[in-house]
């Protein structure tokens, strides 16, 4: 048997044996398949389908992955954040005024300035700074103080940062009712310094010394003496005069000044006269009607 | 964005350009999508021979990724292909930690009760269809797998090639095979 014959002869084998097998195959296809157009013939059972639930779960998926849920949200979004941002930065801008607007900040802000010209602020602070008309404006710090403790009991809650400010705050009145003690007693000082520059003032030996102050003035005191050709230039000025006290030999009085301080002068007795009338009513008067009086 | 889809032409539209449609933000084309294939799916995971709660959970769990995956989808096959691939992947991940935690939610699936027309004949379909199951349960995963599809779902040997990604001759002897052994098992039931 020639190889040729050989390999015919598996060749032909080999497609018997495939057709074989594609007819089995096709057998078995027609069976199974004979099975399942039996079963098509009944209703499909409740379990074939998936429940409606399920049909729900997966629609309802579908649609927010796609649909208005989505646009929903940009639209929630769209007027939350600017609505929002506005909201924290009103807040914010109002808080701030608000916290300018407070008499315990004032005191800080006046208090940090005169410590800054003084670089201390344990250091006594000047006199003249303390006369800020502002510390005696504060309300009773006690009260504030007894606030901001309250405030530190009731809210235990409260940021580390807000009690802190508090506490901030708190020294911030201690300071402040410091500095209002010692400004109320520089001002007692100042008061008598000024009496005491008052007198020293009226002391002082000079053609234009300026008083502020009318008060008795000791006999002694070396003031202007009120001389016939001062008299006239005042005269022609058209100015007042106040009646201030009576002397042994003088009366005491004030020139009365449009634009600075009044001038105090002595008047000689012996050529002047004020009566009684004119030293009780002390009003102010025109040069003429003390001329008057010493012609008379 | 509203639907372009009409009850007259709706059956015209193929899956793809529903799939396409959804993509592009239209719910009612996946609506329409899935009312087309939502049956087979589930059926498909039935056939697995597990529990029906499991079934609607890996259901569930395969249109959830046809959903996600809308924006990049693009037709390079049958959506019936593409979805069918998406659900044979979800069975083997779920295949998978089954296997790994030893659990036993196959072959524990709960009969239905039966609808009462001809009783004779719907207990004899009744018995026909346990029978189909148990026989589909002794196949191998992958001889299963080819059969389900191609029986049940109604996929060509080489649309199967494509979904389990294997050679169509591999394909083609899982067929035979499994035939073979079903044959062998329901001869009894041969009118």
């Amino acid at each position: 048997m020639s190889t040729n014959d050989n390999k015919n002869g598996h060749q032909a084998d080999h497609q018997g044996v495939h057709q074989i097998q594609d007819n089995q195959l096709n057998d078995d296809e027609a069976f199974i398949q004979s099975l399942y157009d039996e079963l098509a013939t009944q209703k499909p059972s409740k379990d074939e389908q998936p429940s409606k639930a399920m049909d729900e779960k997966i629609l309802a998926a579908a649609h927010r992955s796609v649909g208005p849920s989505t646009k929903l949200v940009n639209t929630k979004r769209a007027w939350y954040v600017p609505v929002a941002s506005a909201a924290s930065v009103i807040l914010v801008v109002s808080l701030f005024f608000n916290q300018l607007n407070d008499p315990v900040m004032q005191s800080e802000m006046s208090f940090s300035g005169s410590s800054s010209t003084s670089g201390n602020s344990s250091t006594v602070v000047e006199p003249e700074e303390l006369m800020n008309d502002q510390l005696y404006d504060v309300p009773s710090s006690d009260s504030s103080v007894q606030a901001t403790t309250e405030m530190l009991q009731v809210r235990p809650a409260m940021s580390v940062k807000s009690k802190e400010t508090l506490i901030k705050h708190q020294g911030i009145n201690k300071k402040t009712q410091a500095m209002k003690r010692i400004s109320l007693k520089s001002k007692e000082e100042i008061k008598q310094f000024k009496q005491l520059h008052a007198t020293n003032y009226s002391v002082l030996s000079n053609d234009e010394q300026l008083v502020g102050i009318s008060k008795p003035v000791p006999e002694e005191l070396n003031v202007n003496v009120m001389t016939e050709k001062l008299f006239n230039q005042l005269l022609g000025l058209n100015r007042y005069w106040l009646f201030v006290d009576e002397k042994k030999e003088f009366y005491l009085i004030e020139i009365v000044e449009q634009e600075s301080d009044n001038l105090l002068y002595k008047l000689d007795k012996k050529a002047y006269y004020i009566n009684r009338s004119m030293q009780n009513n002390k009003t102010k008067r025109s040069l003429e009607e003390l001329g008057k009086l010493t012609e008379n | 964005m509203t639907s372009f889809i009409t009850s007259d032409v709706e059956q015209s539209i193929t899956d793809e350009a529903l799939m396409l449609a959804y993509g592009k933000g239209d719910s009612a084309a996946f609506d329409l999508l899935y009312h087309r294939h939502k049956v087979a799916v589930h059926r498909f995971f039935l056939r697995q021979h597990i529990q029906l709660a499991v079934a609607e959970e890996l259901c569930h769990d395969t249109w959830l990724k046809v959903i996600n995956a809308r924006k990049n989808y693009q037709v390079s096959a049958l959506f019936r292909t593409y979805l069918f691939t998406i659900a044979r992947r979800v069975l083997i991940d779920f295949s998978q930690k089954k296997s790994s935690t030893n659990e036993h939610t196959f072959n524990e699936q709960v009969e239905p009760e039966i609808e009462v027309d001809d009783k004779s004949k719907t207990v004899a379909n009744h018995q026909l269809k346990q029978a189909l199951n148990n026989e589909i349960s002794k196949l191998t995963f992958e001889q299963k797998q080819v059969f389900i599809l191609k029986q049940d779902a109604g996929f060509t040997i080489e649309q199967i090639a494509k979904i389990t990604e294997q050679h169509k001759e591999k394909v083609k002897s899982n067929w035979r095979y499994a035939l073979q052994k079903m044959r062998e098992g329901l001869s009894a039931y041969v009118n």
